[in-house]
């Protein structure tokens, strides 16, 4: 294990030697760890609460939140802060504030997109009560939330959100990052459990049925996408994934075989049932546990859940991107990017990871405000009968694809290469190792529809089509 | 079947966000796994048919509005229906509702159904973890109040039907407005059921699931879409027609187990379908009624000129005796058995409702099934809560 | 076995794409304001809330110098709303001396309208139920139950009227003592007043303008219907009368 390149060069720069102290080690890997966590992940899992919100609307053809936005944070920093001038005089101060070119705008667009909710929800869950039930086992209840929070939070040790900005260098981070997330499950069991209500102990065990259950397909993903590139860092994946030349997303793992694009959808859907989402949230179905595992949570406390919730959807848009869509490079060009100044290059890295991640991030909400839930035996089902199977059926394939590609399973690689030996089948090889399972794919599906495909003509004639 | 075990006592209920209003159920439950439930009514009761007995004939209807508040324009027909029915048992006091009335009181009684209907599909699709297909619904439904507003001023308790007509005639350009809703309505339909009728989430978490059969729907006097998702071919509206209904002919759809595989006659998916279906049946009746709508009386203002005969000063002195009147409402057969002595005040005013005897099920079905499910049933029903105890 | 297998995955992931397909379509529609929320949404206290229709039940109200206090609103009303009193002018006419409509009761069933004799009794479009509002609650009036009984003549109505809509800091002590007497700010009976109506003088004649242009209208287009209909009637027994055509055939 090593520290990550920026951890280095930050406590080089500290001490001004090639050999830094210890405390210049501390303090660097303080810094390289807050400054993505702190400054990216936290307000994106904050804006998650709106940016749901949103999505919402515009599916539902609501509006959203479009009233609460800095006005009031505005005035109330003038008053804090000149609070020595005379009312009148703050006022006049403010008005020639917003009269400036563009603060009126900015502050209209701020309470369209409804941004001022994220200070309003957040005051008020802090002056809400820290209440524990009186039934519950108050020491469990009370430390599930930061629990919860810490799965979420650490598996970003890990990740490597540009170049130079890994804060670990494991070299199992991939196998690193699922075990640590799996912290999550005690955190919803110990909530569950420590509320001391029917509704959550049911919640809280419908979370552990269905998470431990969904870390199988989710870790067989992993593998074929470490059997693919024979490596279980992380950053070493997404150095893989680099391509040289204009097209850099040829490179990227998704497109490489259909194997492993089934792998990537696998990894989605199970990554979706890991962080409880629809159509996996069953572990807090409103309708049905009222509100699950979380249901005698209050101010601060759940606050922490939701937060943790959020951050996990990121955690799995992060592995998503990482795995599957280069990580931190750029869809195009990439080769240029590398040779920016590092300082730009790493900036240009994170809005690109950065991206990636919402990408995933919205989509996930996208299908929450789309599909309804699955029943519990459906999802152990689904994830038994389907996703596992789906798995292995992939890991053959794949396996299969390395085999008749070269014969050669490519090197374990590892460091901060610009681009690592991998596997390349070539063109020809590429198109076949598409066309023929998609063949393959192809011809079950057409025969199942034949066999099994009839759907009621009542429901056809309601969707439009004729009865 | 359940193991034996240490069951656990769950209220769902009368607050919990699956429960439409303030139903509650107890449910002794092995885990997961539903073993047994009581339904506990009676949190919503409004002594609704004790009033009934204490204010005169016609002041009664805009209490039928509360009966069922999802669809108080077929609630105030049931009534309508009731009373003429007791009126035209003697000669002397026979009442001729007119066309025009009659072809509006269909007009807004199908109107009322497509919009309970999509309520009830709606707050199932809710309760399957499903939102936004209740936010549809809504909007649709908020077109048809629209509608009802213009026509009688109000968007939930309509008050519009009266005792031998309608309050008020249709309101000018009234006709155009409906089919151009219906066009409308039409293509969002289809966009709805894409979204969610398909949907093989929603059908496998219905199929299958409390299947009652054509037997035991009838013996447990199930009315309305509940019964005829069990496959008992039974419409008011085409069998014991009341108004113009006998000249419509309408067409009654019937639980086929539509949900294919793992489906069952009478299952929640046939429940959750024949309502859609008789979506598109109440869009068929209204287009025909909108078509052999006959023109306005000469005196629009008047209130006895073609859409409301004058029934004032009969219902002070009622034909003795007892009627029992069942119309078809959007959950199902809606009964009013009233007894009169003769005098201006009603002497029993009794209510039949479907969702009283869909409730009598519950404690039936939602046994061996998952906890999941209840919301499914419970959703599938329809019910409404102050029909249930009124 | 297998086929099902697949067939299974393949609906599922069929239903799954026409679902988000369905989602997709009514985000982009809602982005582009094609009936969606700008639409479907009223933005409520910032924006006014319109009523639809010409026939909207709000808030009573009883043109006091038309109203015979007939009782008739009175008979057919449900929830009994109504306390009136009536008393003979210097013309030996009869007047309402006292016409309280206890709004908080009131189920906006539309009985009383349809019942009133001369038409004085009607349903505005005002629904706003804050007396401290400027403009809709310049009449409503919270009391309390035993300030319910109290008897209000006219000369009260037009004081109490005056005493309420003037800031409480302009009062004297006396006229204080004597609106707390009449009027409760946390009363649960929210009163219309008889006669004086929601609006302001200058509101009211708009509304009534307004009410009386919709009115004309709506008759003329009634007239017009009618006569396109008489019209189209007389064109088919022309159509119809020559003898040896049939009348137009159905298919």
């Amino acid at each position: 294990m090593s520290l990550g390149y920026a951890v280095d060069a930050l406590a080089r720069w500290l001490t001004g030697s090639e050999d830094p102290a210890s405390w210049a080690i501390a303090v660097a890997v303080f810094a390289v760890f807050v400054a993505p966590i702190l400054l990216v992940v936290f307000p994106i899992a904050a804006l998650g609460q709106i940016l749901e919100r949103k999505v919402a609307a515009a599916v539902q053809r609501r509006h959203g939140p479009n009233s609460v936005g800095f006005d009031g944070v505005l005035r109330l920093a003038f008053r804090v802060c000149l609070f020595f001038l005379p009312r009148a005089r703050q006022d006049r101060l403010l008005a020639a504030f917003c009269a400036l070119p563009g603060i009126k705008g900015l502050l209209h667009l701020a309470r369209r997109l409804g941004l001022g909710q994220l200070v309003a929800d957040g005051v008020k869950m802090l002056g809400k009560e820290d209440m524990v039930p009186s039934g519950a086992d108050g020491v469990v209840f009370r430390l599930a939330p930061y629990l919860a929070l810490t799965g979420a939070f650490l598996p970003f040790c890990a990740m490597p959100f540009a170049h130079h900005l890994v804060m670990l260098e494991v070299p199992v981070s991939a196998l690193y990052a699922i075990a640590v997330s799996g912290i999550t499950v005690m955190a919803l069991l110990m909530a569950g459990w420590g509320s001391g209500n029917k509704f959550s102990l049911l919640g809280g065990m419908r979370a552990v049925a269905q998470m431990v259950s969904y870390e199988i397909p989710v870790a067989l993903a992993i593998a074929g996408v470490v059997l693919w590139s024979g490596t279980m860092d992380l950053h070493a994946i997404v150095g893989q994934q680099y391509q040289p030349g204009v097209l850099t997303f040829l490179g990227w793992n998704l497109l490489q075989s259909p194997f492993l694009a089934l792998l990537a959808v696998v990894f989605f859907l199970a990554g979706l049932a890991e962080c409880q989402r629809t159509p996996f949230d069953m572990a807090e179905a409103e309708s049905e546990l009222v509100s699950g595992f979380n249901t005698e949570y209050s101010g601060l406390r759940w606050g922490m859940f939701a937060m943790a919730e959020y951050t996990e959807m990121l955690l799995i848009g992060a592995l998503f991107a990482s795995l599957f869509l280069g990580g931190y490079q750029s869809p195009i060009g990439e080769q240029w990017i590398v040779t920016w100044p590092v300082w730009l290059e790493s900036l240009a890295h994170l809005l690109l990871f950065v991206t990636k991640v919402l990408a995933s991030f919205l989509l996930m909400m996208w299908i929450r405000w789309t599909l309804p839930r699955l029943r519990v035996d459906q999802v152990m089902r689904l994830c038994w009968l389907k996703l596992v199977p789906l798995c292995l059926l992939a890991m053959v394939g794949l396996a299969f694809t390395i085999l008749l590609g070269n014969g050669t399973v490519p090197g374990t690689a590892y460091g901060r290469l610009p681009a690592l030996p991998r596997l390349d089948l070539g063109v020809l090889g590429r198109l076949a190792a598409w066309a023929l399972p998609l063949a393959l794919a192809a011809i079950l599906v057409v025969a199942a529809r034949k066999r099994h495909g009839q759907l009621h003509p009542a429901l056809r004639q309601l969707t439009g089509g004729s009865a | 079947m359940t193991p034996a075990g240490e069951r656990m006592t769950l209220n769902l209920g009368p607050q919990h966000p699956a429960t439409h209003g303030v139903l509650r159920i107890v449910i002794e439950s092995d885990g997961e796994v539903v073993a047994a439930c009581t339904p506990d009514h009676g949190y919503l009761h409004r002594s609704i048919e004790k009033i009934g007995e204490c204010v005169e004939w016609p002041l009664f209807v805009p209490y039928t509005d509360r009966v069922d508040y999802v669809c108080a324009m077929n609630a105030n027909l049931a009534y309508c229906v009731a009373v003429e029915k007791l009126l035209n048992t003697s000669a002397a006091t026979a009442v001729q509702v007119p066309l025009r009335a009659e072809c509006i009181r269909v007009l807004v009684a199908e109107l009322n159904r497509i919009s309970s209907h999509l309520i009830g599909v709606g707050a199932m699709a809710m309760d399957l973890g499903a939102y936004t297909p209740f936010m549809h619904g809504i909007a649709q439904r908020e077109l048809v109040n629209d509608i009802f507003e213009r026509l009688c001023g109000q968007r939930l308790t309509y008050n519009y039907v009266t005792i031998g007509g309608v309050g008020f005639d249709l309101y000018a350009g009234a006709e155009a407005e409906i089919t151009r809703f219906f066009e409308q309505f039409e293509r969002e339909m289809v966009r709805f059921n894409k979204l969610i009728t398909t949907s093989t989430i929603l059908r496998d978490r219905c199929a299958g699931v409390a299947p009652i059969n054509a037997a035991e729907a009838v013996a447990w006097g199930l009315v309305g879409p509940n019964l005829r998702a069990s496959g008992v071919d039974w419409d008011l509206r085409r069998d014991e027609p009341y108004g113009i209904y006998g000249q419509l002919g309408v067409r009654v759809p019937v639980g086929q187990a539509f949900a294919g595989k793992n489906g069952v006659v009478g299952d929640c998916f046939d429940r959750y379908l024949v309502r859609l279906l008789e979506i598109q049946e109440s869009v068929r009746l209204c287009r025909e009624v909108l078509k052999m709508l006959p023109p306005p009386a000469d005196k629009p203002t008047d209130p006895v000129g073609g859409f409301q005969a004058d029934v004032k000063r009969l219902l002070v002195k009622p034909p003795k005796g007892e009627v029992h009147c069942r119309t078809e409402a959007p959950r199902g057969e809606m009964g009013y058995y009233i007894v009169s002595d003769g005098t201006k005040v009603p002497y029993r005013v009794r209510v039949r409702t479907g969702s009283f005897t869909a409730a009598g099920i519950f404690h039936k079905v939602m046994r061996n099934i998952f906890l999941a499910d209840v919301v499914a049933v419970i959703g599938s029903f329809d019910v409404v809560v102050p029909e249930i105890d009124r | 076995m297998i086929l099902a297998w697949v067939n299974d995955i393949y609906d599922g992931v069929a239903a799954f794409l026409t679902g988000m397909r369905m989602t997709a379509q009514f985000m982009v529609e809602n982005w582009r304001g094609q009936g969606g929320a700008m639409a479907m949404t009223r933005q409520y206290p910032e924006a006014p809330a319109e009523v639809i229709g010409d026939r909207v039940r709000g808030h009573l109200f009883n043109k006091a110098d038309i109203c015979i206090v007939c009782h008739e609103c009175d008979k057919v009303c449900p929830v009994d709303c109504f306390v009136m009193e009536a008393e003979r002018t210097a013309e030996n006419k009869i007047r309402a001396s006292r016409f309280d409509i206890d709004l908080s009761k009131c189920i906006y069933c539309g009985l009383c309208v349809r019942a009133c004799p001369t038409d004085s009794l009607s349903m505005t479009t005002a629904f706003e139920m804050d007396p401290t509002d400027d403009v809709l609650g310049r009449y409503l009036f919270r009391r309390n139950s035993t300030q319910l009984d109290m008897r209000l003549d006219a000369p009260d109505v037009g004081r109490l009227t005056e005493l309420a809509n003037k800031p409480r800091s302009a009062l004297t002590a006396d006229e204080q003592a004597w609106l707390d007497a009449r009027i409760d700010q946390r009363g649960v009976h929210l009163i219309g007043m008889f006669g004086v109506g929601y609006y302001t003088a200058t509101e009211k004649a708009r509304v009534d303008g307004e009410r009386e242009a919709r009115k004309k209208a709506k008759d003329l287009e009634a007239i017009k219907i009618r006569a396109a209909a008489a019209q189209a009637a007389q064109a088919k027994a022309a159509l119809a009368t020559p003898p040896g055509n049939p009348g137009p055939q159905s298919p």
